[in-house]
Parts: C-alpha cells; structure tokens; sequence
C-alpha cells in the first residue's frame, strides 16, 4: 500500500511537499487529457471514414481498381443511329529480342508457319539482327498468339496494342478517313476529331444515315459504270438543320486496306473538289435576281441573239430565239437569258450575292479535306455573265448543297455539319441570304424543271420532286474540252415542304443507246437523284401526294410559258446545258 | 489477478479476432473486386468485338443481298401509302337476319374477322381512280450453300443464315 503515493488521507504532507505533489498531479490531468483528445480525434475520423464517406474509402483501397495506365481504346464512331463505322479493338502484336535468339534459323521456320503473311528468309534476317526490338508481326489472332506462346522462346514477346477496324469498309471511306498504324487519324473525320477520339470515351455520333449512304452509293456506281465516267460524287443534306445523311465519292478504298488504296480514291470529291456546275447555278443567280426586286417571274429578256462580250460568245444550246420570261429560262437553261438578266442587275451584285451564299470561302465542315473555290480575281463584267450560269466559277459539291438548302428552306444559310449536334431542339443558328417569298418562286422553279423539263428522269410520283440540271464543259488546262462534261442534277425533295437535297454529280459521262447519245445532266444524274429520293422517302416515312401530276405543276405556271399545251411536255431532257 | 484484469485479457483477444477476421474478409474481397474488374474488362472487350461483328454483318449492302435471296420482300414505294380515307369501309353486316344477305356476307368475309366488326384492313385494297404501282418483285435467288432456299418461316431464314455467315 505504500506505493499508492496519490492516496490523500494516508499521507500526511505538507508545505512546500505538499505543493509539488500537486503540480505533478495536474500535469499528469494536462497529459492524460491531451492523450485522451488525440483518441478521440482518431475515433471521430475513424467513424467518419467508415460510416460517413464510403466512396472515398473505396478510392483509397486503390489496389481493386481497373488498370488506367494505358492508352484509352480510340472512341469509337457511329452513324445518326448508332450503326458502328470505326472500332477499335485491343490486339495482340508480337516482338523479339534479337540478342536472345539462339537459333534464326529455326525460329525464324517455326515463325513462317504460324504467320502466313511473313516470309522466313526475311523472319530470319530480323532474328539475326542482334537488335533488342525487332516486329514481328503487328496485330495477329488470338489463336496465333496461343501458338507462338507455346514456342516458348524466351526472345519472343508480346505487346497488347489497339487495332481500328471499318465494319462497313468502302461505304463512307473518305467521311470517315482512317489512322495510321499507331491509331492516329490521317484523314476525314478520324483526323479532324483525333484529340477528342484518342481520349476514348463515348462514341462520336455522325449525322451519316448508313441506309441513305448506301443507296446513294450503289446508285453513283451503276450510274458510273452505265455511262463509263471517270468518277462521281454525291450528297444527301437536310436543308433546315445542315446536317449531312450521305456524302459518298468514287471511286473508294477499303479503309481496313489503307496501303492498297490509290491517291485518286483517297480524294473526297465532295468536299474537296472543285468543279465549274454549269446551269445548277442558274438556281442562284435567278434567286439574286428575283430577290433583288427588279426580277419579278414575268420579266422577259432576250434570247434571240448570242452575246458577245470581249472574246467570248454566249450562246444556247436549244436556241428558242425569242424573248424569254425567268421561268422559261430556267427550264430551257438559257445561258444568253440568265447572262442577260445578270447584267441587269448591275456589276457587282451577282459576284456580292455568290460572297453571301459562300461561294467565296472554303465551307465549313469537319473534316480537314476543304476544298477554297475558284472565281475570277479581279471581277470584271463578262465574269458577272459567266458566273451566272455557272462557268468561270468552281466551288466544290458541299458549296452547292449549302447554298441551293438556303434557296430552297426559306432563305436561311446554314453551317453545314457531319456530327449531331448534343442538343437537337436548339434551332440551328444560320444567315438570312434570301427572303422567304423568293425561296417559294424559287421552289417553284425547281419544281417546273422536273415536271416538265430537263430534270424529268429526277420525278418521283408522289414526291415532287424539284430540281435543276447542270452540264459544263470539263475545263482541262484553261480550255473548254467538247467532248467532255460535268454532269450533275441538284434535286429537292419534297418540294411543297423541302426537307432534303440531294446531289448525283458525274465526271465525264458517255452517252449510250438509251439516252442516244446525249451525257447531260438530265439522262445521267437525274436518274440517280430520282431512284434515291424514290428509295430515300419512304424508309424516311415522308408521306406522299400521289395526287401531284406534272401537268397541275405546269398548268400553275401558265402565265410564264408561251408554250405551254395542255398535256404536253414543254422541252425535252436532251437540251440541257 | 484481478476480475477487471482478466475482462480486458478476454475483450483483447475478442478485438484482435475479430480484427484478424475483418482483414481476411478485406482481403477476399479485394482479391474478388480485382477478378470482377478483370472480367468487367474482358466483356467490354467482348461487346466491342461483338459490336464490330454485329455492324459488319449488318452492313447494308450485305443485308439487302441476304434479303433478296431469302425474303419476299422489296423496299416500299410511295405508290404504297394510302390516306385512310382511300380505304373501302366494309359494308356493314344486314341488321335484319334476312337468309339471303347472310349468305352474301358469309361468302365476303372470312368468318373470324366478321364478328369484331372492325374496319376491314386486311381485305385487298382497291382504289378507286389509280392502280396502285405493283411493288418490285425480285427473282429468287439459289441459296449460298447451293440449295435453292424457299424459306418461308423465320426458324428457316435463320438456320440458314447460320450456314452463310463466314
């Protein structure tokens, strides 16, 4: 008992003993509280962490987690209905240390018979390198990779890398683009979005319609192979969004292949040729005119006589030799009447209106293959003429779609695109480059063209199909070649409400037996145009006005046309230039 | 040794058991939350490569080839939109049981639609000013393992997909 020393009332001490007694007593308090926060600090964190932040305990536990250390699979890339257009996929490859070969020459042997695409005189030239890193093969099979594991050479290694694959191959090779070995996109979209592909993550979502595409596709290429033509393009756009629902140019690549494909089938004629249209242009110049206020559809110039400016005639192809109204210009595609209307409305108006509908920029787009049109610099009068009906201009595919959606939606110029946009209920954002009355005479127009005159191939019963012809002289070193046309047909569909335009252009296309000879616009892209609308409508749940016939279409036109007859086509689809 | 003494001694030993016990489960589960993971992994991989697969069996050009060899079927025109005003009412059934009309109506109407008396839908439509565009027939086609398919059914077309893939 005699150790208790804090033990009171059995000690009696006191004085200056008494006093030191005490202050040790209180220190010994002060430290055992202090002892005593600092558990309960640990027991208030413990409680905290346990009951209180569950998710950050699970984050601190670490180890469990997937492996983030390597690169990101590439996100993948989809059409408007998620239908995959690019994939990738991890993939084993297979190196060697060339310093721990002890055989090349049987290694190389076993090797060649495992990996059909290599050759052993060239296997064993790599294994005997003495090199610490030799490929072997990039991207081989699960089975390979079993196989050449049970060599169980010690040189051999393996490497997990990610393959990008193209289910649909050729379909929208040049949209799409492709990367390179390492999954870095040289071209089309791979390229312009690389950054944001390369993070992986959600897919991108194209506005690309497969369906649409296909159509568009395989009606280009027996349309190129009926009439022997160098190459084609073609293009589906939604005229109030911009959006694009089929960009398709050929010839194409398999994009699995990129090393077999040639230059010429790398190019995207949609977005980064440029051509002179011809009459499709017609289409904006008469919009300039009647938007100007001094065209009204009743004003009449005349055709009777070529132009000649400088040294150049300007002449039409089916003469009529008299005065014209607009709308017998646009549907006889009078080169003389347009050239004539254009210098009326003085010299610079023309060339000021092809700036706002943007002929004058390159169009935006996202991919990295734009093509900057070509115009006379500087512009002088009988370029005003020219450019009215399509020569001496050159503006590329996508150019003509974006603007003939703005003649066509109301007069709204948009930004055309090849992503959806995130949120599809905000309005796309555009410039007004026509009023709305001119955009309906404008429709109009296009629709007299296909029901009654060079666009004829192009109608769809039910329908309504507007649109314009073009046929231009292939321009080969500065001269016009003959023999040698353009020929595209710029569609609307359906004219009473336009929600689509689609675009057939071919590079020089040969007359056959069918169309006698001729290889304009209107035997041989319309036909295109018509069969995707046909074929395009009804999987797009458009309802059709079966009871729309040409001869109602021509009969609301009847002031305009002098010819008119009452059942009776006004011109036929051979006089297209 | 005193009772407390021997109380903590016992509660000591509970406490370490039961922590010995909870650091076993930790790590059972970690072991577990990593081979979850593992095989979260491989499924993702497996959706992707069965995405790929799936997109390039359905390729379009692939499906309309399948389409015009097994199926009876031809992509839709505008010529097969009706309103449905366009559509024939069928005329309604004789309200008085006359034997003659009963015979009439019997001979037009198959009998297991003519009790619900609904809107005759399924009867062969007929314009009344315009015939309607007959639709695009396609020849059959052999099949590719070189039978000549006339699959009718849905089990058919399948089974015999099954042979034409790969």
């Amino acid at each position: 008992m005699a150790f208790d020393i804090f033990h009171r009332h059995k000690l009696t001490i006191s004085g200056t003993q008494a006093q030191a007694l005490e202050m040790a007593r209180l220190r010994l308090i002060w430290v055992g509280m202090l002892m005593m926060m600092g558990y309960l600090a640990i027991i208030l964190r413990m409680g905290d962490l346990c009951l209180l932040h569950h998710k950050s305990t699970a984050m601190l536990m670490g180890s469990g987690a997937p492996a983030e250390t390597e690169r990101p699979l590439r996100a993948s890339i989809v059409d408007r209905n998620g239908n995959i257009l690019a994939v990738s996929l991890r993939m084993a490859s297979v190196y060697a240390d060339a310093r721990m070969v002890h055989d090349p020459a049987k290694l190389a042997q076993e090797l060649a018979a495992l990996l059909p695409k290599q050759n052993e005189a060239d296997l064993f030239k790599r294994l005997s390198s003495g090199k610490a890193f030799v490929w072997i093969q990039r991207f081989i099979t699960p089975k390979q990779e079993y196989a050449i594991n049970a060599l169980g050479d010690p040189a051999i290694h393996f490497q997990e890398e990610q393959r990008r694959i193209y289910p649909d191959a050729n379909l929208a090779a040049q949209v799409v683009g492709y990367t390179d070995v390492d999954s870095n996109g040289i071209a089309g979209i791979e390229k312009f979005f690389n950054k944001r592909l390369a993070a992986g993550g959600k897919p991108l979502r194209l506005t690309l319609d497969v369906r649409v595409q296909h159509i568009m596709r395989q009606d280009l290429a027996a349309a190129i192979k009926t009439f022997h033509a160098l190459d084609g393009t073609g293009l589906v756009m939604d005229v109030n969004t911009g959006q694009i629902i089929a960009m398709v140019s050929l010839p194409d690549f398999d994009p699995n292949h990129i090393g077999e494909a040639t230059n010429n089938e790398k190019f995207n004629r949609a977005t980064l040729a440029d051509y002179e249209m011809g009459s499709t242009f017609k289409t904006f110049s008469i919009a300039a005119g009647l938007n100007s206020g001094k065209v009204h559809l009743s004003s009449v110039f005349d055709a009777s006589h070529p132009l000649h400016i400088d040294q150049f005639y300007i002449h039409d192809f089916d003469a009529k030799d008299r005065p014209l109204t607009i709308p017998e210009i646009y549907i006889y595609s009078s080169n003389i009447g347009t050239a004539k209307m254009a210098e009326s409305l003085g010299p610079d108006y023309i060339r000021d209106f092809y700036q706002k509908l943007g002929f004058m920029q390159q169009a935006p787009i996202e991919v990295p293959e734009r093509a900057t049109p070509l115009y006379p610099s500087p512009w002088r009068e009988v370029n005003t003429m020219t450019a009215a009906f399509g020569h001496g201009i050159a503006v590329s595919p996508l150019h003509l779609v974006r603007a003939a959606s703005a003649i066509v939606n109301g007069g709204i110029l948009l930004k055309p695109t090849l992503v959806m946009p995130d949120n599809p209920d905000v309005p796309p954002q555009g410039t007004r480059v026509i009023s709305a009355a001119t955009s309906e005479k404008m429709r109009r127009l296009l629709e007299l063209v296909v029901a009654s005159g060079t666009g004829a191939y192009a109608w769809v019963k039910g329908y309504d199909v507007g649109g314009k012809t073009g046929t231009a002289d292939k321009n080969k070193n500065g001269r016009y070649e003959n023999h040698a046309n353009i020929s595209s047909f710029l569609g609307v569909f359906p004219i009473w409400h336009p929600r689509y335009v689609v675009l057939a252009l071919l590079d020089d296309p040969q007359g056959t037996k069918a169309t006698h000879g001729f290889s304009t616009g209107g035997y041989t892209a319309a036909p295109v145009v018509g069969d995707v609308i046909a074929r395009m409508g009804p999987m797009y749940g458009i309802k059709p006005r079966m009871y729309i016939t040409r001869d109602s279409i021509e009969k609301s036109m009847k002031p305009y046309l002098k010819e008119y007859k009452e059942g009776q086509a006004l011109a036929s689809v051979s006089t297209d230039h | 040794m005193r009772k407390s003494t021997l109380l903590w001694l016992i509660l000591t030993v509970f406490c370490g058991i039961a922590l010995f016990h909870t650091s076993q489960k930790v790590h059972d589960e970690r072991a577990r939350l990593a081979a979850l993971n593992a095989s979260i992994a491989h499924e993702k991989q497996s959706i992707r490569v069965l995405g790929a697969e799936w997109a390039y069996l359905n390729n379009p050009r692939r499906l309309e080839m399948l389409a015009k060899t097994y199926l009876h079927m031809a992509p839709l025109s505008a010529a097969q939109f009706i309103r449905i005003d366009d559509i024939p009412l069928r005329a309604a059934p004789a309200a008085a049981p006359a034997p003659q009309t009963e015979k009439i109506a019997v001979k037009k109407i198959s009998p297991e639609i003519q009790p619900r008396k609904i809107v005759a839908l399924e009867r062969p439509v007929t314009m009344k000013t315009r015939k309607p565009a007959p639709p695009r027939i396609f020849k059959k086609r052999a099949a590719p393992d070189g039978g000549t398919a006339t699959a009718r059914n849905f089990r058919d077309v399948m089974k015999s997909l099954r042979l034409g893939v790969e």
